[in-house]
């Protein structure tokens, strides 16, 4: 039987996997909710954001400056994918078949760029070292990254409830047609909203190296499990994708600590009982707070 | 009846060609066949009711790895015995997978179907006791019917899924032309109109999805004998774009179309793959320009040119 102090250790780190993936899912939400698309590359922005981010940061030996590039750099790719490809595709599946095929372009140019071995970017050293929990070591990194979580999902919210852009994109997402008829360039919140999405990416991506590398093999796995977390939040909601991620995180990481092999019986098992007794997630498909 | 002549000639290329090319090419051509079977399959599903499924490699490595681990960790050596149990397989999970999908449509279809697939995958990769992890399993030999023409030697095991590729595409075939393939169409043209009309359209759908993933597994179980190897890659998102490059590539809306896609895909990348190591790139590339440029593929494009003298019809 595990000890208690193991068990936190274990939350711990599915709260702050959790955290990382709710910026994933946020971005996918997002788009989801305003756009009606779900952007395959999404994972890949995330593997791409860490790679830019240990590369920029190594050469500039600063921390910020390695993420603020990640961060940036796929927020750029995003706004051209959505300015200069999606905005002329004329429906979703040819939209999500894009992004499709710049998975494999992303996944290729990394691989030639970076090599498939694993990254690894040591934290800034403000956030270097660790506290007690019991009689075990937690990393501090771990528990910024679930404070800087917090404080995003946060943001996220206040824009969305409190500023005139975000009224726009909530009613964008419940009625686009309106939105145009009273005058607001329908055309130019896409291109934000994809952006956004993008740059939230990026930054999930470049916080998590220290903790989990950047590899080759990240953007199916992080998409699949940013997938999971909206099918079983709800596909539409920003609570939905918080709901969501922190529980996946914590069945990730359950499960990886118990059976490692068999990890993913225990998501598919939760993913199937959720979808089986409620088809549109825990939270639903309403609006998108 | 020109329908029916075609078929004759193709099928007699078929049958002649692989007498006089170089066994390399044979393997290729074999290959060809076995994702034919995949695209049609998939194009069940994309082209007779309209479902985007990203996770068809789900099946595609259930049949695939239910006989690799018949033969290599349970020591069979009935062929009949391990395809039917594979196709079973393949049945089941079609059922459950089709259960939690199919209660949604469209964009949510295409999300759940993927992340059910990447989910066998995972499990694939990281179950190594059972499945070797992405060392995969080794050792599954061809079938032995104790007939004096060995599937060992390359064109003997063309034949042999020859075989298997005439009756799919004749049952696949059929199944499209009957009243069901003919419900599936006017559910993706007009699903509420179906309903209205007393058709269960949820539950077509449901015997479509798995009828797909039977096929899928057939394909998996073809794949896997002629490779005598499985790796995770079978039930990978590769593997599952790949089939929609295929299709797309073809046409969906055209019974054959997937045929002539699974052929230029798979030519592009045998060439491509001797000379570079590009081929995630160059299949990526390929995906994005298909659609942006060319969204109804090959064949819906002749189609659309024979529309007006009525010999194709999607």
């Amino acid at each position: 039987m595990p000890q208690a102090d193991q068990l936190a250790l274990v939350f711990l780190n599915g709260i702050s996997f959790g955290m990382l993936l709710f910026l994933l899912a946020a971005g996918l939400v997002l788009m989801l909710g305003i756009m009606n698309i779900v952007n395959l590359a999404h994972g890949s922005f995330y593997m791409l954001a860490g790679f830019i981010g240990i590369a920029v940061a190594i050469k500039t030996g600063n921390f910020l400056l390695g993420a603020v590039a990640g961060m940036f750099a796929i927020g750029f790719i995003g706004l051209v994918m959505e300015r200069f490809f999606l905005r002329r595709l004329p429906g979703h599946i040819e939209q999500m078949l894009f992004t499709l095929g710049c998975v494999y372009i992303i996944y290729d140019l990394s691989r030639v760029a970076w090599g498939s071995n694993p990254q690894y970017l040591p934290p800034p050293e403000v956030l270097t070292g660790s506290v007690p929990i019991g009689d075990l070591q937690y990393p501090i990194y771990r528990l910024a990254i679930i404070g800087f979580g917090a404080i995003i999902a946060f943001g996220l919210w206040l824009f969305l409830e409190k500023t005139r852009f975000g009224a726009i994109i909530r009613a964008g997402a419940d009625d686009k047609e309106m939105v145009e008829g009273i005058g607001i360039d329908i055309k130019l919140v896409f291109t934000m909203v994809f952006t956004l999405a993008a740059l939230l990416a990026g930054l999930s991506g470049v916080l998590a190296t220290p903790v989990l590398t950047a590899n080759l093999t990240l953007d199916w796995q992080v998409l699949t499990l940013a997938f999971v977390v909206i099918v079983v939040g709800g596909l539409r909601t920003l609570k939905g994708a918080l709901i969501g991620s922190l529980l996946i995180g914590i069945v990730d990481s359950v499960g990886i600590f118990f059976f490692p092999e068999l990890a993913m019986f225990l998501m598919f098992g939760v993913t199937a009982l959720i979808l089986a007794f409620r088809p549109k997630g825990l939270i639903g498909y309403g609006g998108l707070r | 009846m020109r329908y029916g002549a075609y078929v004759l000639v193709g099928l007699a290329v078929f049958l002649i060609v692989p007498q006089f090319i170089a066994s390399y090419y044979v393997l290729i051509w074999a290959e060809i066949l076995i994702y034919a079977i995949f695209a049609l399959s998939f194009n069940m599903l994309m082209g007779y009711t309209g479902l985007l499924s990203l996770g068809h490699a789900a099946f595609f490595g259930a049949g695939g790895y239910t006989v690799a681990l018949l033969v290599v960790k349970g020591g069979m050596d009935n062929f009949w015995l391990c395809i039917f149990i594979a196709l079973l397989v393949s049945a089941l999970l079609g059922l459950v997978f089709g259960y939690l999908a199919l209660r949604t449509t469209g964009i949510y279809f295409i999300i759940i179907t993927l992340a059910l697939a990447q989910m066998l995958w995972a499990l694939a990769w990281r179950w190594r006791s059972l499945t070797g992890g992405d060392d995969g399993l080794p050792g599954i030999d061809r079938p032995d019917f104790g007939l004096p023409w060995s599937l060992e030697d390359t064109t003997n095991y063309y034949y042999f899924i020859l075989v298997f590729f005439v009756l799919s595409l004749f049952i696949l075939y059929r199944i499209s032309r009957s009243p069901f393939g003919r419900t599936l169409v006017g559910i993706r043209e007009n699903e509420p109109r179906m309903q209205a009309l007393g058709y269960n359209t949820w539950r077509y759908k449901y015997v479509c999805f798995i009828i797909a993933a039977v096929f899928g597994g057939l394909a998996g179980v073809l794949k896997v004998y002629q490779d005598g190897f499985i790796s995770p890659t079978y039930c990978s998102m590769m593997t599952s774009a790949l089939v929609v490059l295929m299709a797309l590539i073809g046409g969906t809306r055209v019974f054959t179309g997937p045929i002539l896609g699974a052929g230029v895909v798979w030519i592009i990348k045998s060439v491509v793959s001797s000379y570079t190591e590009y081929w995630t790139l160059i299949l990526g590339i390929l995906m994005v320009v298909i659609v942006m440029f060319a969204p109804q593929g090959i064949v819906g494009y002749l189609a659309q040119l024979k529309e007006r003298y009525g010999t194709l019809k999607g």
